[in-house]
């Protein structure tokens, strides 16, 4: 934003310019990337494996091919995992995180070994996806079809959480959240679905989590129970990613994650939750 | 204990026991009666004077006779002669030189006398210099004039912010009048807020601070503003490319008291509309400001000052996005003669800045943010001047901070439903300063000045919160962990500091000097910001139980040697250690954090230099070359792997260049350049594919890794005077000026970012879905044209 206003303050009084420019910036050597999600839900594991490069190289990504991968359970089995193809590393058979039990990620790559462990948190409440139509209004709220989640906030403890929202497949939006906000989470239990115009006339709205849906419409929510490390990596990519040279933006620096030895990425142990609507009138 | 009050007794005694008689009195500009302040009084066989900043002196001699010159650079010198035998007064009025061409001949006895009053590490400007340099779109600048002087380094174009031997822009305080002025920028920065016609001159104190000025770390820019003409009504103004002015003044009772208005304003949005954007038409884009003072002289002792400063800047982007800022400050000042050895001046001082961003999404999602800091404070400053060889500065100051941290609230009854009104908890302080200082000539050779200030901070009611960083490691985690909360009118968290100033000077020969200053300095009040840029948002916030006091050490020596043809140079080195110093932690959250102070760290910082400095400032052919080799660096565990990084702010090499000819009486160009090397940022090291989009890897062990290519530019002013007859008031000229003559792109910021569909508008040959660096220019050539006048 600052740069925003500082460079339209230029442009309002003379022409200031942007222009791409051909510079030699530093350059790290490659570093390893590790992209990996496992669920409560039981699936195949899969772990994906790729190169860091020079910032302005053309090429696309590079896929490492050439690593020993596994995952142990803590005071369990270990699963290997083995090579398919882009990258790519998965388990022979599908396997299930347990909550409260830790998963460790070994990958040996190149002489240098990679680990990274995570625990599995408990299922957050979703007790139902809901929509409902609002009339027109005098708070000039606009008028549609609105679809929020509703649960019931466990107060005994920090929630984290991930949202992934699709319509028809379609994945919408994407938002982490905590319960920081309180009173207009995401999750909101006390909102009676039944009395629109009343809760807002109470000053009561949901938070949607999706507004412009019409009739017919599926959506699919997926919930996923998060550790604080990983909304704190993902809510700090976010911020990183969505840079402006505005006087909010966080000093550059990589995101701290899970992974030993300096490797990129995350390793993530996850509690996923699905509810699906077809919105009706 | 008890020895040193013993000998001070002992001394004063002596000097009681003299049979000596005291000179005092005030030095004023005869055209218009201005005090003049730094006006050499100069005894035959030895001995003189510098008038204080109210113009006032005071010399004691023993009785006899002696030949006193009074003598003011461009002014012509009076001799006096006076049979002492009794205290005198006398009150003296300097006449300017005629402005003469071809009679430049520089006597060398004044040139070896500069030498001996040039302060180490002090530049001091009068107007009148700053206005022959050309500046952006004409407009007189003196804080953009500084910044070619040797160690102090400008933070960048579009930018009024400064930074001085290796210290941050926060670490700056700039008095108007003796009240702090907070954001010191116009229109973010392109201008600062002091208007040329208002401002007497300046004085920028790098080192060698003395006792009596205190609360920030790495200078004092004190600017006073000018009393107004009490000889006769004058108008004076100017027409810009930019902006316009004008300063009335006049006297209200003659010789007695007079008074100063002078307001500005730009109207660069005046021709918005005529712009092709629709959205540049509907933006707001101006800045006024107001400069006020007025003196009454009640006695012969006893005179009173008001002044005052007003400015606002509004900015808005169309119906969406509008900001203002400004500074609000006041001053009540009464000098008092004791007698003709002690002169006092008290201050009640009010000092005002905030700033309101609004914006408005929808009908129903308008919201705004203020925020402010507001002081007021009570000073009395003292002087006793003991001897010709002596005198004793004491005096006291207190002042009384409000910080608003943010009030977030909803522009009407809509919004009030989605945006809860938030204020982050309002802050109080309570600051203070005591100082004793003793200048003293020990022969023609050597002179000391010595002092040591005593200051302290103290927090007022609250909440204090406490959290779980880890003080050894300075672990950047932020968690919360304990809140107190204190009564509204509670002193808690006081911390006092003990600062030593020193400087010592040596005259080798009669036109070269050995000079050196030791000073330590404490902050209490500090800015936290993560860019190089001054923004108005950027938040001051108070020392407290998670941030202690800065302090910084600096020594610094000189060579100070003057040439027979005129010229003037000097040489200083410094070296600086700073503690506590603050800096964003890595992913820190700087949006609406209200815990803000736990993502900021503390280390250590360090900085040195060296200046040098060659000038020539009278004859047709003047001017001047700084160059400044400088470092700074920082290191603050948790940030940059722990390792020591440069600040970024550091600029290696700085080079400034003044020349200006008079042609004729009529005629005088100026040319300047400017070099200073690119400032430091960080920048990728690489780029990895992950969560389905490229993503920057950084290098954590080194923040600042990169620098800006290097910062020039050349700028040209031709001033014509119109003919001045005799029977005319009216005196004007024509100032023209090119900004940034041979067009050279200086970069203003350097980002990195995947390129989209939406920059093939701009550049047709990018790449979508590549990596590149982009870089903003301000400024490319920029012509101006001002008419100023006065009668």
């Amino acid at each position: 934003m600052k740069k925003l206003i500082a460079y339209t303050v230029a442009a309002i009084l003379f022409t200031a310019c942007e222009k791409i420019v051909d510079i030699e910036i530093p350059s790290e050597e490659p570093r390893l990337v590790i992209e990996s999600e496992i669920y409560n839900i039981k699936d195949i594991w899969k772990v994906k494996l790729s190169s860091s490069q020079p910032y302005f190289d053309q090429d696309s990504a590079e896929d490492v091919s050439t690593a020993s991968v596994f995952i142990t359970e803590r005071g369990g089995d270990t699963v290997f995992l083995n090579y398919s193809d882009t990258g790519m590393y998965v388990s022979a058979d599908s396997h299930q995180c347990i909550v409260g039990n830790t998963y460790e990620l070994n990958v040996a790559y190149k002489g240098q070994v990679y680990k990274a462990a995570e625990e599995l948190q408990n299922a957050l409440p979703i007790d139902e996806l809901l929509s409902f139509f609002l009339p027109p209004n005098d708070r000039s709220f606009p008028t549609g079809n609105y679809v929020f989640v509703q649960g019931q906030i466990d107060n005994t403890k920090k929630n984290f959480y991930l949202f992934k929202t699709y319509r028809n497949d379609t994945l919408k939006s994407s938002d982490l959240d905590n319960d920081e906000f309180g009173s207009v989470s995401l999750l909101n239990s006390f909102f009676n679905v039944n009395d629109i115009l009343g809760e807002i006339s109470r000053n009561k709205l949901p938070r949607p989590i999706l507004f412009d849906v019409v009739e017919g419409d599926t959506i699919d929510v997926e919930q996923f129970a998060i550790t604080e490390e990983y909304f704190q990596f993902l809510f700090d990519l976010s911020a990183q990613q969505s840079r402006s040279g505005n006087p909010f933006d966080p000093p550059p620096a990589n995101p701290n994650n899970n992974i030993s030895n300096n490797g990129l990425g995350y390793f993530s142990v996850v509690h996923l939750e699905k509810k699906r609507l077809v919105v009706e009138e | 204990m008890r020895g040193p009050i013993l000998v001070t007794l002992l001394l004063l005694t002596i000097l009681g026991f003299a049979q000596d008689f005291t000179i005092s009195g005030r030095v004023k500009d005869a055209s218009n009666g201005e005090t003049l302040l730094g006006a050499t009084i100069l005894v035959e066989g030895g001995g003189g004077a510098i008038t204080n900043e109210y113009g006032f002196y005071s010399i004691t001699l023993d009785a006899g006779t002696y030949t006193v010159t009074y003598k003011y650079l461009g002014y012509s010198d009076i001799e006096e002669t006076v049979v002492l035998n009794e205290n005198k007064t006398l009150n003296i009025e300097l006449g300017e030189k005629a402005n003469e061409i071809g009679t430049a001949v520089v006597s060398a006895k004044a040139l070896e006398k500069r030498v001996e009053n040039k302060k180490i590490s002090v530049v001091k400007l009068e107007t009148a210099k700053i206005k022959e340099i050309p500046v952006i779109f004409g407009e007189v600048d003196i804080l953009k004039t500084i910044t070619l002087l040797p160690g102090i380094q400008s933070a960048g174009e579009g930018n009024s912010g400064f930074n001085v031997r290796g210290g941050s822009q926060d670490q700056n305080l700039i008095l108007l009048d003796e009240a702090t002025v907070y954001n010191a920028s116009h229109l973010l920065g392109f201008f600062s807020v002091f208007n040329g016609d208002a401002v007497k001159d300046l004085e920028v104190y790098k080192g060698g601070i003395p006792a009596k000025y205190g609360g920030r770390l790495s200078s004092i820019v004190d600017i006073k503003m000018r009393d107004g003409n009490a000889k006769k009504f004058a108008a004076i103004g100017g027409i810009g490319t930019i902006s316009s002015r004008l300063t009335l003044e006049g006297p209200i009772v003659k010789d007695k008291s007079s008074f100063m208005i002078a307001g500005r304003r730009s109207y660069a949005d005046l021709f918005l509309p005529l712009a092709p954007d629709e959205s540049i038409q509907n933006s707001k884009l101006f800045f006024y400001d107001l400069n006020l003072k007025a003196n009454y002289e009640i006695s012969d002792k006893d005179r009173i000052y008001v002044s005052g400063y007003f400015g606002r800047d509004v900015l808005g982007l169309s119906e969406l996005f509008a900001i203002n800022w400004g500074n609000a400050t006041a001053t009540l000042r009464w000098n008092h003669l004791v007698n003709e050895k002690m002169f006092v001046n008290t201050s009640l001082v009010y000092s005002d800045f905030n700033y309101g961003v609004d914006i408005n999404f929808a009908e129903n999602a308008s919201f705004g943010l203020d925020q402010a800091i507001n002081d007021i404070y009570i000073k009395s400053d003292w002087t006793n001047f003991l001897s010709q060889n002596s005198k004793l500065n004491f005096g006291g100051q207190l002042i009384y901070h409000r910080f608003n941290p943010g009030l977030f609230a909803a522009n009407n009854e809509e919004s009030a439903v989605v945006f809860q009104e938030t204020q982050i908890e309002k802050r109080k302080a309570l600051e203070s300063g005591w100082y004793i200082d003793h200048e003293y000539k020990h022969s023609t050779r050597l002179n000391f000045r010595y002092g040591l200030r005593l200051s302290t901070f103290s927090n007022i009611g609250g909440t204090e919160y406490a959290y779980t960083k880890n003080r050894e490691t300075n672990e950047p985690i932020s968690e919360l962990t304990d809140t107190t909360v204190y009564g509204a009118d509670e002193l808690y968290n006081t911390y006092a500091g003990l600062e030593p100033r020193a400087s010592i000077s040596y005259n080798l020969t009669n036109s070269m000097a050995l000079k050196g200053s030791y000073n330590r300095t404490f902050q209490y009040v500090q800015q936290a910001t993560n860019t190089s840029s001054s923004f108005p948002t950027d938040q001051w916030f108070s020392v407290n139980k998670n941030i202690k006091p800065q302090r910084a050490d600096q020594v610094a020596f000189g060579l100070f040697k003057n040439f027979d043809s005129g010229l003037e140079t000097s040489a200083e080195v410094y070296y600086k250690w700073m503690n506590n110093q603050i800096d964003y932690r890595d992913n820190a959250q700087l949006a609406f954090n209200e815990n803000l102070d736990g993502e900021l760290l503390t280390g250590e910082g360090w900085a040195y230099g060296a200046e040098f400095y060659v000038a020539k400032t009278e004859g047709n052919s003047s001017g001047f070359i700084s160059y400044t080799w400088a470092k700074t660096m920082r290191q603050i565990n948790g940030i940059s792997g722990d390792n020591p990084y440069v600040a970024g702010f550091d600029r290696r090499h700085n080079l400034s260049l003044v020349f200006t000819q008079k042609f004729s009486k009529r005629l005088l160009a100026t040319a300047s350049f400017v070099f200073a090397s690119g400032q430091p940022l960080t920048t990728p090291v690489g780029k990895y594919f992950y969560n389905g989009e490229w993503q920057t890897n950084y290098n954590d062990q080194e923040r600042n890794n990169f620098r800006l290519p290097a910062y020039h530019r050349a700028d040209i002013g031709v001033t014509l005077k119109g003919k001045e007859k005799p029977n005319k008031r009216l005196k004007s000229n024509w100032n023209f000026s090119v900004y940034n003559l041979y067009n050279r792109e200086n970069p203003y910021a350097l980002y990195f970012r995947e390129l989209n569909d939406a920059d093939l508008d701009k550049f047709p040959d990018a790449q979508v879905g590549s990596t590149a660096a982009l870089q903003t220019t301000l400024f490319k050539i920029i012509p101006a044209i001002t008419w100023n006048f006065e009668f």
